[in-house]
């Protein structure tokens, strides 16, 4: 469970994320969408303050951070990031680690976890996907689908209450795409709780539970995929037609 | 003309042992004392963990401050910091000092460098786990800086190398005050370009070792 209230935040005095209001329940998949510069990676970015929000409230679970009391909290933003795991567009994997060692570092420095176990449960978690022969290749070795199957994995073997995804399919090339969202697919079947930033309509409409529009640094449309994507708000349907038709061409 | 093997048995093995004494030690103190320095230059960078202007300013002006000081006059400038340290201005023990001081700095700048060269999304990802700073310097940012730091490190060892002759110069013995005494002032070019030979073995023993060791870690 994922929520947060009156969320702003402004980059050299402009105004990114205006009033954000935003209620993820446990095992809903939210897709936001919307046009480049609408403030939807900036919003799944201060989830977990990799951008530091100028105000909001944050509950992840039954963490509570308070932006305005927590400014500078070094403990309390750490804990929030805890509750949350991040899959990035670039992967963000670590150049002169295994797969295993990217999916075990975390848990081993931050969580303190004896190696062996962390490395069982690392394998688990690179086995759910479909990696287990990859173990111990590195990221050089790995296709873009690969490694980024090698970064969900990293992020959900620290067990967050939520994971959130900045556009985790946008670097990939376009034949590598479906095995990542197969991999989430099955994630959300499971009942984890994602967050997810997507230009994939088609995986939105249909993994999704729950959809949100963002332009101009607030929520334009929320509901289910169905209801926001046939929204009859005529910037929603410029995006959409706009998507639908570049989706078409690929 | 000196007889070659009295040479190399009575000068040039008891003086080489005391340049490798004042590199490796030097070098030490000097890498120890380089990557504390690095490691607040990088962390109170605007961009860094823990912005500080005035900690980044200060020490970026302190090691700008002592890397302008030509060698030889730091050693003579610092001679009073030398007794009070080592208690006397004259010997390899001595020459240790102003070869920190010189190489403290010149380490922070390379490690600063190979620090800085760490990828920010790398940092991105170890936040994202909940990591400290802390936990981010010491198990991400200098793992991964590793294979560049040695690089830097064999540079800087070559760099202190070559500042022991110009310490060799004021007294401090070693290869460099053999060539310069024995060679130089003798006018006996055969000890002196005999001495640069076996420098340029040394550094080339050096250098393969570090690219070696680079290579390893990459």
């Amino acid at each position: 469970m994922i929520e947060v209230t009156g969320l702003f935040k402004a980059f050299d005095g402009i105004n990114i994320l205006k009033d954000v209001d935003l209620k993820v329940r446990p095992g809903e998949v939210c897709a936001i969408i919307g046009p480049s510069g609408s403030g939807k990676t900036t919003l799944l970015r201060c989830l977990n303050y990799l951008e530091v929000p100028d105000a909001g409230v944050i509950r992840v679970g039954d963490f509570t951070l308070d932006v305005q009391r927590a400014s500078g909290d070094s403990r309390l933003i750490r804990q929030l990031r805890r509750h949350t795991g991040m899959v990035f567009q670039q992967f963000n994997l670590f150049p002169h680690k295994t797969a295993l060692e990217n999916v075990t570092e975390g848990l081993i420095v931050v969580q303190k976890m004896p190696r062996a176990e962390a490395a069982e449960r690392g394998m688990l978690w690179l086995a759910k996907m479909g990696l287990e022969d990859k173990a111990s290749a590195y990221p050089g070795q790995l296709s873009g689908g690969q490694k980024q199957r090698v970064a969900i994995a990293r992020a959900m073997a620290m067990e967050p209450e939520v994971v959130l995804l900045d556009e985790p399919t946008s670097a990939l090339d376009p034949e590598l795409v479906g095995e990542v969202l197969l991999a989430l697919k099955k994630l959300a079947q499971e009942g984890v709780t994602m967050v997810i930033v997507t230009h994939e309509l088609g995986f939105a409409r249909e993994v999704a539970n729950k959809a949100v529009f963002m332009d101009g640094g607030a929520i334009l449309e929320e509901g289910t995929p169905l209801e926001v994507f046939g929204s009859a708000n005529a910037r929603i349907r410029s995006f959409a037609a706009k998507l639908g038709h570049s989706s078409k061409q690929d | 003309m000196t007889d070659i093997s009295s040479l190399i048995y009575q000068i040039v093995i008891p003086e080489f042992s005391r340049t490798l004494f004042m590199v490796f030690s030097a070098t030490a103190i000097s890498a120890a004392i380089g990557f504390l320095l690095a490691i607040l230059l990088t962390v109170s960078h605007k961009d860094g963990l823990r912005p500080n202007r005035y900690l980044y300013h200060a020490l970026d002006t302190t090691i700008n401050i002592v890397r302008s000081f030509p060698f030889i006059i730091l050693i003579v400038a610092i001679i009073p910091l030398t007794r009070a340290i080592v208690g006397t201005s004259i010997g390899e023990k001595a020459a240790i000092v102003p070869l920190t001081i010189a190489g403290a700095p010149f380490i922070a700048r390379l490690v600063e460098g190979s620090l800085r060269e760490v990828d920010k999304e790398l940092i991105q990802a170890a936040k994202s786990f909940g990591a400290s700073n802390f936990q981010i310097i010491f198990r991400i940012m200098i793992p991964e800086a590793v294979p560049s730091i040695i690089s830097g490190i064999t540079l800087a060892i070559v760099a202190i190398l070559g500042c022991t002759a110009m310490a060799g110069a004021v007294g401090a013995g070693g290869l460099g005050a053999v060539a310069i005494t024995y060679g130089y002032a003798n006018f006996d070019n055969t000890v002196m370009y005999g001495t640069v030979f076996f420098l340029i073995i040394l550094v080339q023993v050096i250098q393969s070792a570090g690219n070696y060791l680079y290579k390893v870690l990459k």
